[in-house]
């Protein structure tokens, strides 16, 4: 489905990413894990089209999409939930769902994606008319999952979901990742918890200052002695 | 009683122009952080367009002021082309710079084409007084005026407020990047900013200068003082630059009619200060972003 081939892509004047080579096939969940700084995060943006890479093509659905602008790379089926889930915080539950539909014109449309979105997490629902600066972490990162739903995505790239929130959020989260790919969504997963990302995909790249040292199934790499050396803490 | 309501009166009329410019400024400088000092040009070229379509195209008033809104509204879209788009990514101080070069170029473009001497814009309403209670006395200009700048003021709240194109101007205001991953295209924004500011600033042009007269430098010390408005009311605040270009308006009025005329221009900003040294972040303002 995405393909990115030799990308690099400078950060300001940082060389972050080295020539990284990744695929995600149609109906996967991939995960990118690794140290904080290692480029996970530029990965998704460049995907997204908020940084330009230097050199290497990205070509989702066959297309060269590497020098496209952010609100084209959105119409063509990529949404990102971003780190730290940046929700409009002086909008509404309600505001920042439709922000997610910006380029979503049919009324029906949007009605069943805020059903839809309510029905992943009825949280959502009941806070729908109050301001996404007073929501909790967790409720924050519900609803920003949401949000990057509401264009009706065929790859969701999600960058770190489980930061900062309890064990019970997470466990919620998790099950959404899983249902939004039964239901025919691809996922790309940034995550520093390696183990929850591991055990959820179906195949993880292990990133290092801007370059991918390992490629492998979720399930082998969470046997892997590197990765449980270094990311799982065994 | 009478000279309250009369200069209350005038104040509101002045006051409505100053909010109409400081609106455009305070959209523009709440959404991008850049301080566009053409808003005075445009309100200046907002009267003249308005008098090349009454006298030059023998057209209506009225029609001429949503043909000077639309015009002067795509000359905004020139100017943002102009000295914005090239400049993006540099120090936001540049923008001023590079905002008033432009405004400079432009009062100088219209003097040589129309001369420095004042003209008469037309309205059929100028002349027509309205009589409330044998207190107040007012052209149905300066209410006509009132009315329209309040309904375009609430127009655009409501737009900001209600449209999917207003929640993305409210979204770039607060983050480009984030607004950007939601499909907004960010250079979209920028240009219907530029429009409505641009088209706020005409819409008073058109409207006062049939209250007094037009000249190319009408818009010089108007740009100071809806800036003025627009720290007043808080950078960024919609709600915030009509206040304050109404408190303005009436304090400059009131203060010429009781204390002295000479110093009318000065009362507005002894204002300004006041408020600031209460409310440093202005009436309505907060730290950042748009409302």
């Amino acid at each position: 489905m995405i393909e990115l081939s030799g990308i690099e892509v400078y950060y300001g004047r940082v060389y972050a990413l080295k020539g990284i080579d990744l695929t995600v096939n149609e109906g996967e969940i991939v995960s990118l894990i690794g140290a904080n700084g290692a480029g996970k995060t530029t990965i998704l943006n460049t995907i997204s089209g908020l940084l330009r890479p230097v050199a290497g093509t990205i070509r989702f659905r066959g297309e060269d999409i590497s020098r496209t602008e952010p609100h084209r790379i959105l119409s063509l089926g990529i949404a990102q939930v971003p780190e730290g889930r940046n929700i409009f915080p002086d909008m509404t539950v309600r505001e920042n769902l439709l922000l997610g539909a910006y380029q979503v014109r049919d009324e029906h449309v949007i009605r069943k994606r805020l059903e839809q979105a309510h029905a992943l997490f009825p949280r959502l629902a009941e806070r729908r008319g109050q301001l996404g600066g007073t929501l909790s972490g967790g409720e924050q990162q519900m609803l920003a999952i949401c949000r990057g739903l509401m264009s009706g995505p065929r790859l969701l790239l999600l960058d770190e979901p489980s930061l900062g929130l309890a064990p019970l959020i997470i466990k919620q989260v998790v099950e959404a990742i899983r249902s939004i790919n039964a239901g025919g969504t691809t996922v790309l997963l940034v995550e520093q918890n390696a183990r929850m990302a591991l055990r959820i995909s179906h195949r993880g790249y292990v990133l290092e200052t801007g370059k991918v040292v390992l490629a492998d199934t979720g399930a082998r790499l969470l046997e892997n002695d590197q990765v449980r050396a270094a990311y799982l803490g065994q | 009683m009478e000279l309250f309501v009369t200069q209350l009166a005038n104040g509101l009329v002045i006051g409505m122009t100053y909010a109409l410019v400081a609106i455009g400024l305070t959209l523009i400088y709440g959404i991008f952080h850049i301080i566009n000092m053409t808003q005075g040009s445009l309100y200046m070229l907002g009267a003249y367009a308005a008098y090349v379509f009454v006298s030059g195209a023998q057209g209506n008033y009225f029609v001429a002021i949503v043909f000077a809104m639309v015009a002067v509204g795509l000359v905004g879209l020139l100017f943002e082309r102009l000295s914005v788009r090239p400049l993006l990514g540099r120090n936001h101080l540049v923008f001023i710079l590079s905002t008033f070069g432009l405004a400079v170029i432009t009062d100088n473009l219209v003097m040589i084409g129309f001369g420095p001497e004042p003209l008469r814009l037309a309205s059929p309403i100028a002349r027509k007084f309205i009589n409330v209670q044998d207190v107040l006395f007012l052209t149905q200009q300066k209410v006509f005026l009132i009315v329209f700048g309040v309904a375009m003021i609430v127009l655009l709240t409501q737009f900001l407020k209600r449209t999917n194109v207003g929640r993305g101007m409210r979204a770039v205001a607060t983050d480009q990047n984030t607004a950007a991953l939601m499909g907004i295209n960010v250079k979209q924004i920028y240009r219907v900013t530029f429009f409505l500011g641009a088209a706020m600033s005409a819409a008073a042009g058109a409207l006062v200068g049939a209250v007094f007269s037009i000249e190319p430098e009408m818009g010089n010390l108007l740009i100071i003082k809806s800036f003025a408005v627009v720290i007043m009311g808080g950078m960024g605040s919609v709600p915030g630059a009509f206040l304050g270009g109404l408190i303005l308006g009436v304090s400059e009025s009131l203060g010429g009619a009781y204390l002295t005329v000479e110093y009318k221009d000065a009362f507005g900003l002894i204002v300004m200060i006041l408020v600031l040294l209460l409310r440093p972040q202005g009436l309505l303002g907060r730290r950042m972003g748009l409302r």
